[in-house]
């Protein structure tokens, strides 16, 4: 693929980016042209919109809500004022030494927070704002302590000291401009899509592949350096640092700037940055109300606008683009784009031996082994909470066995992670459809199609840059993931959202984005539930057509109808223990089968 | 025959999903056991939800005792005596057995203390097995204790109608003889009875009448006599 | 020696506030599962209120006491209000929303307080003026009020949430909400009770604190912080784990001012928020090891 071509497509893709700057830059320049905007204003936004570029990264995209981000802002801002006032560095090798420090301490802190839950991630990332900000005012005899420190020189390029609001506003907007790039072209990539897969449904994102950790620790750090980056520049513009700068008020500050702006987009960022940033010439006249003006906004955004002022822009894009068909037409299975991955020669593939899983003294799944074969289709059925979930969890590695071994090929699967599981070849759908709803119905199939992503820097920096490998592969895995909507006759829904599409077609997206993944042997967990009956004949039609191009599968239904049309062999569990194995017509007859259904 | 519960073409869907429970409707009436069979999916749990009120109807309506109920929130409607015991026990597991058993009484705290001491006594006669433990933490039961927990918390307010959402499941099997023998002895005492089972056998050896459902809709109704044993009921759970 | 009182004794009553602003935390913890940033703001309103009322409308103590936690509720329960605005039985409210809505309505307090106070940091009246002698230690009399209100309130507490009905119904929403629905326990109207009781609690912190520290229109986030600490060093334990945690973060502050210098002013600062971070790594239930199973 050519540059240029690799060039148009980015252009396309990230077209939001080139309307965005050029109207910020149309109405800057005009408004700046009549006097109403102040050069400080327009740099200070460039140095805000910087650091909320990566909390949207970390919230809007992976869904990490960090309230210690003002504590990178600080260590950014005060590397530059000490070490320029201890060693007379200059301020742009500071900033360095001060992106280095964040870095470090934001992949220790990733370390601690990023494994806690919810209210204890937010509470780990505040202390450690907090422990920032305490250790500036204590340590006053380097830091100035509570009256600040002044005398940072404006940084020096090639000789020119970039003295003036005009020079030095150049270089943070080209900074801002090229991290915006990277940025929003990192949202609208691979990365971009694992990261809101993370965000929608952690679970189901592992088990298509994504390396969720390691993912989440990268971001997370990205975004830590972003921020020290701005505390730098800021502390640079200014002259001076004051330790009241990286209070609270700041962190909502900047929470604010990326809910107003609208999180999740990206580009809402410099929205949010320039209104906050005029905020004090429109709230004027309400001087002392400032405070309360941002809490009520605050407010009022999280409950009537919670997308914010882009993201009800890029709804109204989205109602106005993809016109909305009723879901009453059916499914209609043309021929499927499958591959089989041929990993194996014939004979058994799955194999499961003395399988146990306890959960709290309970043995949920005891001594459990089966085998399924090549070119078959198995049916794991049993009553209600019989193992049955158990088994598919501990097969797809969300839990871990206690007990025997699972073998897919000859190869154990013991001890790997979801992610890993997947990358070996097994994909599986869920009990409750779990389809990415902050993706679009063919996002959420590439996500399959591209393996995930294994969160690594170099893959966040290809995607970042925009390198023609990258890029071929996003256009292929489009193709591919378009190709698998039209094969169910779903085209029209591509650029829809997941709840704008009828339950039953959303489960059957599910398995399509297994199956996209072009995996050896696909678990499918009560996939029927909830379908109605053209979506039940559609499926069987799928999985009938699956078999015939050589992919194995296991499948939990509870109508027996089904399985027993579908299946080659059937295999029931009850009390966690398997009771019965072989053809459905036997199984059917089988006396301890109907006990364990009817009671005895 | 008094008709305690009433249900009147109710549906319930998840979101925009297909209809989990497609216009079903039935009656309840004193001093019955109504057993609701069917694989799992059939929306026989949802069925209960939507009675007690923690899941909305999208049509239909519920009368209790003659009275609609269908927009009341839940907790007026266990003030009418409606009870629901949920599958999985639900214990309220940092409290003791005694303390669950108290909170069972929840609407029947303006009552003298007295009273609902008595009523406790009764439990533990019913269970004897709880009142061995009864400052022990209701985390720390076996799956049949915190059962037996469940019923007794949900007498303890003196239903006027009980719901019960499989309470066998997990559970050994000498012991789930001993509770639906219990739920037995609740029925011979007076109280209606709806009782979600699995294990159809069982139910149907202590029920009067029986429904079971299928994806969403009833397709059996009968005494439980006509529906022991009968091919209608085999096809339910195994197929033609 | 004296010091060592001293210290002790400064540390108990700091940590007694701190345990009140704690107590504040669980209760609303209990009733809705998730943290309330507000919680420190009801500090300062409820000093702020009582101040007012006592030093410009001349309103005697008691009756300015009762007033300033009248207030307190009703913020309680607005914030109650506000976070579960469209909770229902089959859709609870979103961690990440429910957070975030306590924390704009801590901004909107704060404002609030910057519009009818100003920025300058006012005192409060003590409970009773004047200090007393105890091993050669001077011990404000104020100080003693603090621990003995802590000793009440968490005695009361503890009472409360054993024997009453309402008590014993907070404790179960907060183990198992769908079976408190199922109890005939009215979950919406329980929670907004225990988020008035919080926002009570952490206003009697204030006013019994602000004799002793200014208070300004940005201690909110200060109490909050501290309270939050106490809260999680000491453990899900409704009343005892902030008590504990309180008293033992007071202790801690103010031992290591013994320290001389600059040291012992940055140890007492960052020490806290190391612990913080240790508990999260290592012992994230708190030290007093959660029964819940």
């Amino acid at each position: 693929m050519s540059p240029v071509d690799v060039a148009r497509y980015l252009m396309r893709r990230n077209a939001a980016f080139f309307v965005v700057l050029a109207v910020y830059a149309l109405a800057a320049a005009t408004l700046y042209a009549i006097g109403w905007l102040h050069s400080d204003v327009i740099v200070t936004t460039a140095i805000f919109f910087i650091v909320v570029l990566g909390l949207d990264l970390l919230y809007g995209c992976a869904g990490l809500l960090s309230f210690g981000h003002v504590g990178f802002l600080a260590i950014g801002a005060y590397s530059v004022a000490v070490l320029h006032a201890q060693f007379a560095l200059p301020p742009l090798v500071s900033m360095l030494i001060g992106l280095l420090v964040s870095a470090a301490s934001g992949y220790l802190l990733g370390r601690v927070c990023l494994r806690l839950s919810g209210s204890y991630f937010m509470l780990g990332t505040l202390a450690f704002g907090i422990m920032v900000h305490a250790a500036i005012t204590v340590g006053y005899t380097v830091t100035g302590g509570d009256g600040g420190l002044g005398g940072i020189p404006r940084p020096s390029l090639g000789g020119v000291v970039l003295s003036s609001d005009r020079s030095f506003g150049l270089m943070v907007w080209s900074l801002a401009v090229v991290l915006f790039w990277l940025t929003y072209s990192l949202s609208r990539s691979k990365v971009g899509r694992a990261a809101r897969a993370i965000r929608s449904d952690e679970l189901a994102a592992a088990c298509l592949g994504v390396n969720v950790a390691s993912l989440k620790m990268n971001l997370f750090v990205i975004s830590a350096c972003f921020a020290s980056l701005g505390g730098s520049l800021f502390a640079m513009y200014n002259g001076a640092v004051h330790p009241d700068s990286f209070s609270l008020t700041t962190l909502l500050d900047l929470l604010l700037m990326m809910f107003f702006g609208g999180e999740g987009t990206i580009w809402g960022a410099l929205l949010g940055t320039t209104f906050m940033r005029l905020l004090p010439d429109i709230t004027g006249a309400l001087q002392g109300g400032k405070i309360l003006f941002s809490g009520v906004l605050f407010t009022i955004i999280i409950f009537a606008l919670p997308r914010g002022i882009a993201g009800a822009i890029e709804d109204l894009i989205h109602r106005f683009s993809v016109r909305r068909r009723l879901g009453e037409l059916g499914p209609a299975v043309g021929e499927f784009p499958f591959i089989a991955n041929s990993g194996a020669n014939s004979g058994t593939l799955l194999e499961l031996n003395n399988v146990s899983r306890s959960f709290g003294g309970v043995l949920a799944v005891e001594d459990v082994s089966f085998r399924v074969d090549q070119g078959l289709i198995k049916g794991l059925i049993g009553p209600n909470g019989a193992g049955k979930s158990t088994i598919m969890n501990v097969i797809s590695g969300v839990l871990q066995l206690h007990g025997g071994q699972v073998l897919l090929a000859g190869q154990p699967l013991n001890g790997l992670r979801p992610d890993q599981v997947a990358r070996r070849g097994i994909q599986r759908t869920f009990q409750h459809e779990r389809l990415f709803a902050q993706l679009t119905i063919i996002e959420n199939i590439m996500v399959g199609q591209e393996r995930g992503a294994d969160g690594s820097l170099r893959e966040i920096a290809a995607c970042a840059v925009g390198l023609p490998g990258s890029v071929e592969s996003e256009i292929a895995a489009r193709s591919k993931a378009y190709q698998w909507l039209a094969s169910l006759g779903l085209s029209r829904y591509a650029e829809a959202r997941v709840g704008e599409v009828p339950h039953g077609l959303r489960k059957l997206v599910e398995v399509a984005r297994c199956c996209a993944a072009n995996p050896m042997i696909l678990l499918l967990d009560e996939t029927a539930a909830g379908l109605n009956n053209i979506e039940r004949q559609a499926f069987k039609k799928i999985i009938r057509m699956l078999r015939d191009r050589g992919l194995v599968m296991v499948i939990i239904e509870h109508d027996i109808d089904f399985i027993m049309d579908l299946c080659d062999e059937v295999c029931v569990v009850n009390f966690g223990r398997r009771i019965a194995d072989g053809p459905p017509a036997a199984i059917r007859k089988d006396p301890h089968v109907i006990e364990a259904y009817l009671g005895q | 025959m008094s008709v305690s519960l009433r249900i009147e073409n109710i549906s319930v869907s998840y979101g925009e999903a297909a209809p989990v429970l497609r216009d079903v409707s039935f009656e309840l009436n004193a001093n019955e056991i109504v057993a609701i069979l069917g694989a799992n999916g059939a929306g026989k749990s949802t069925l209960l939800r939507a009675i007690s009120g923690i899941l909305p109807l999208q049509a239909g309506r519920v009368f209790v005792d003659g009275e609609d109920i269908s927009t009341m929130p839940p907790s007026r409607r266990v003030e009418r005596g409606l009870v629901h015991v949920p599958e999985g026990r639900q214990m309220l597991a940092g409290l003791s057995v005694h303390e669950n058993l108290i909170l069972g009484a929840y609407v029947r705290r303006r009552e003298p203390a007295a009273a609902l001491m008595a009523t406790e006594s009764e439990i533990y006669d019913l269970f004897p097995i709880l009142a061995e433990r009864r400052h022990q933490l209701a985390g720390s039961l076996s799956g049949g204790q915190q059962q037996m927990l469940a019923l007794g918390r949900a007498l303890m307010s003196k239903p006027r109608i009980l719901m019960c959402d499989e309470p066998s499941l997990g559970i050994a099997p000498l012991v789930v003889n001993e509770i639906f023998a219990a739920i037995a002895r609740m029925r011979d005492g007076g109280i209606p009875i709806m009782l979600v089972e699995q294990n159809a056998k069982k139910a149907l050896s202590i029920a009067d009448r029986a429904i079971a459902m299928q994806r969403g809709q009833i397709r059996l109704v009968g005494s439980a006599r006509d529906l022991q044993g009968s091919e209608a009921l085999s096809a339910i759970y195994l197929g033609n | 020696m004296e010091t060592l009182v001293q210290v002790l004794l400064t540390g108990l009553s700091q940590g007694s506030i701190y345990a009140l602003v704690g107590l504040g935390f669980s209760v609303a913890f209990m009733a809705s599962r998730i943290l309330n940033l507000a919680q420190g703001s009801y500090a300062v309103f409820g000093g702020f209120i009582f101040l007012t009322m006592v030093g410009s409308y001349r309103v005697p103590m008691p009756l300015a006491f009762v007033g300033a936690l009248l207030i307190s509720a009703l913020l309680g329960l607005a914030t109650e209000r506000v976070v579960n605005l469209r909770s229902k039985p089959w859709k609870p409210v979103s961690l990440d929303m429910a957070v975030l809505s306590t924390l704009a309505l801590l901004v909107l307090f704060e404002g609030a307080m910057f519009l009818l106070w100003g920025s300058d940091p006012r005192r409060g009246p003590s409970l009773q003026s004047g200090v007393f002698h105890l091993f050669g230690a001077v011990v404000a009399w104020q100080s003693l009020w603090m621990m003995v209100a802590a000793a009440i309130i968490s005695l009361g507490l503890h009472l409360f949430l054993k024997k009453t009905w309402m008590g014993r119904a907070m404790r179960a929403s907060a183990q198992n909400t769908m079976m408190s629905y199922l109890l005939g326990i009215n979950v919406s109207r329980i929670g907004g009770i225990a988020f008035a009781l919080g926002a009570m609690i952490g206003a009697t912190a204030g006013i019994l604190v602000s004799p002793i520290t200014w208070l300004d229109y940005q201690l909110g986030g200060f109490f909050m912080l501290n309270g939050i600490l106490a809260y999680l060093i000491g453990g899900e334990e409704d009343v005892a784990g902030p008590v504990v945690g309180g008293l033992l973060l007071g202790l801690v502050q103010n031992v290591f001012l013994l320290i001389p210098g600059a040291t012992g002013g940055l140890l007492k600062q960052v020490v806290p928020m190391l612990i913080l971070i240790l508990m999260l790594v290592f012992r994230p239930q708190g030290l007093l090891a959660s029964r819940r199973a």
